[in-house]
């Protein structure tokens, strides 16, 4: 049965999308600029988090198998 | 609360929701096939996709989602945009080990959070420990669910109807339709009062601010009159982010009642699809209610003294009085409100019955009693439980009120048990129970010397630290116990 436990690198992938989230490592000139009508660093959090949730629909969709399934 | 006076419109929509409730319990009770653990805390293992979503969502976002977090972000500022990243790491605490948890669980018939813990470990001190640490979780959880239904109710109702009268008759609300269709009512109950919560939230937004030239308009507000709230997040930001992604998301996915939803799924396949979709359920809901904060800051800027948690019954109060389209989203936002309260509220209640009926009472006094006595024993607690919380509701002067912010702290040290104990098999009984002993104790001795923490990483995030550690290098080091423990795999 596959799982995501299995494949490491999906464990790796998520801890760069959510380390993205939080937006330590954009320049401090970022800070006055807006974006789709938000400061420009909540705009970028929120295309990080957005990115979570479309790994999250692969990983699911592709590592988790129910070939277990009695159904 | 503040009071919101939305009359007579808001009381009537109230009563015809509580009904609907009551009427969907009978319902539920009409489809039962047995009077099984399985069928009455798990809806017989055959929710599908759309039912399971919503239930999940309606379980995971209660009332403080709705008026909690508004008065976060009126504190904090777009940093409070973190609650996105946090509420979604407990979608993807899942994928550590709700996989495996399925497969077993379809398997060898799992009901509660602790046959996982019997499964796997084959030790009663393990799950004693792991459960008592689950009911002391949720059952604060649940009373702050009851003491937030009773301030709603009197807001709404201009203390027309007391806080102790909402107390008691949504209590017996939530009882009644419980105890007649188990987990199936629940669900059922839990898809209207999710539909009704996202509902509110399209209301709110619409209200507040529907599209990017509303939101410029705030931000760039925001930065000619309050800067430090559209600043860049500091380091001390930046570390509670991450710290607070790790404690939700680690704390989240082990409640009781979403890892019994994991249980409750028709298939692998539903579980699944309901997650596709659970996942983007923050980015929903959370930037709608952080825009309410803000929104807040420029709405009340002449005022004083303010309390934060006010902002969402002020921001109610205005509109029910400015026209009758904002006050039918008002009623809908706090009927949403009220909604997201209750369905958390009963979720955590079934799921603290279903522990301890079948994990603590069946494994002592009832030993061999077959699972209708259990079920029939099951629903007794259940008003037992709901009598003794609301009794302290009431009573706010003896209640645990402050214990309810340790919650995540508390239910986080039980992480490892079920996700290390799916991933790494050989994570050993005892250090496990030594390990989930000391993290508590570290993280209930940093909350008696009122430290929220070290460094801005929370305490129950440093108990959980020394939890792993110990349980992973006794785990190591330690004769291996001769239990029944098996192999996660």
């Amino acid at each position: 049965m596959d799982e995501p436990n299995a494949h490491p690198w999906i464990w790796l992938v998520y801890a760069l999308l959510f380390g993205a989230a939080a937006p330590w490592y954009l320049p401090p000139d970022v800070a006055g600029r807006i974006w789709l009508g938000f400061p420009a660093w909540v705009t970028v959090s929120l295309f990080a988090t957005l990115g979570v949730a479309l790994f999250t629909v692969f990983v699911i969709g592709a590592y988790w198998s129910d070939d277990s399934d009695q159904e | 609360m503040t009071s919101l006076s939305l009359g007579i419109g808001a009381t009537a929509f109230m009563a015809v929701y509580l009904l609907t409730m009551v009427v969907m319990g009978l319902v539920a009770k009409s489809r039962r096939r047995s009077n099984s653990l399985s069928d009455f805390y798990l809806a017989g293992r055959g929710l599908g996709p759309l039912v399971l979503l919503l239930s999940l969502y309606a379980t995971q976002y209660s009332g403080n989602t709705v008026v909690g977090y508004p008065a976060e972000a009126w504190r904090l500022g777009f940093a409070w945009i973190m609650s996105v990243s946090f509420m979604m790491a407990i979608v993807v605490g899942y994928l550590s080990f709700a996989p495996k948890l399925r497969r077993l669980a379809t398997e060898h018939s799992f009901v509660t959070p602790g046959d996982w813990v019997d499964f796997r470990f084959g030790s009663s001190s393990l799950s004693a420990a792991t459960n008592l640490l689950l009911v002391v979780s949720i059952a604060n959880y649940l009373l702050a669910q009851l003491m937030a239904m009773g301030h709603v109710v009197a807001g709404i109702s201009n203390n027309l109807v007391p806080y102790w009268a909402g107390v008691v008759v949504l209590v017996l609300v939530i009882i009644v339709y419980e105890t007649l269709g188990g987990l199936r009512a629940v669900a059922w109950t839990d898809v209207i009062q999710g539909s009704m919560l996202l509902i509110g939230l399209a209301g709110l937004l619409y209200a507040v601010a529907p599209g990017p030239s509303h939101w410029q308009s705030l931000t760039e507000w925001l930065n000619q009159n309050a800067p430090d709230k559209t600043a860049l997040p500091g380091t001390d930001v930046t570390i509670r982010w991450y710290s607070t992604v790790l404690l939700i998301g680690l704390s989240g996915c082990i409640y009781p009642q979403a890892i019994q939803r994991i249980y409750a799924a028709r298939s692998t396949r539903a579980l699944k699809r309901s997650l596709q979709f659970m996942i983007f359920m923050p980015l929903v809901t959370m930037p709608v209610v952080v825009l309410v904060g803000l929104m807040g800051i420029r709405r009340f800027t002449g005022l004083t003294g303010v309390a934060s948690d006010q902002i969402m019954p002020m921001l109610l109060h205005e509109w029910a009085q400015a026209s009758p389209l904002t006050y039918v989203m008002a009623v809908l936002v706090v009927t949403g409100t009220l909604a997201a309260i209750m369905s958390t509220a009963d979720s955590v209640l079934l799921s603290l019955s279903s522990i301890l009926s079948k994990d603590f009472l069946g494994k002592t006094w009832l030993k061999h009693a077959p699972e209708e006595r259990l079920t029939s024993v099951g629903k007794r607690i259940s008003w037992i439980v709901m009598a003794v919380l609301a009794l302290t509701a009431l009573a706010p002067r003896f209640t645990l009120w402050g214990l309810t912010e340790l919650k995540m702290e508390i239910l986080i040290q039980a992480s490892p048990v079920f996700i290390l104990g799916s991933i790494w098999s050989r994570l050993h009984a005892r250090p496990a129970l030594i390990g989930l002993v000391a993290g508590t104790l570290v993280a209930g001795w940093l909350a008696l010397a009122g430290e929220p923490g070290v460094w801005g990483i929370q305490r129950g995030l440093l108990g959980w630290l020394v939890n792993v550690s110990l349980s992973v290098v006794l785990s190591l080091t330690m004769t291996e116990e001769r239990t029944a423990a098996r192999s996660p795999a």
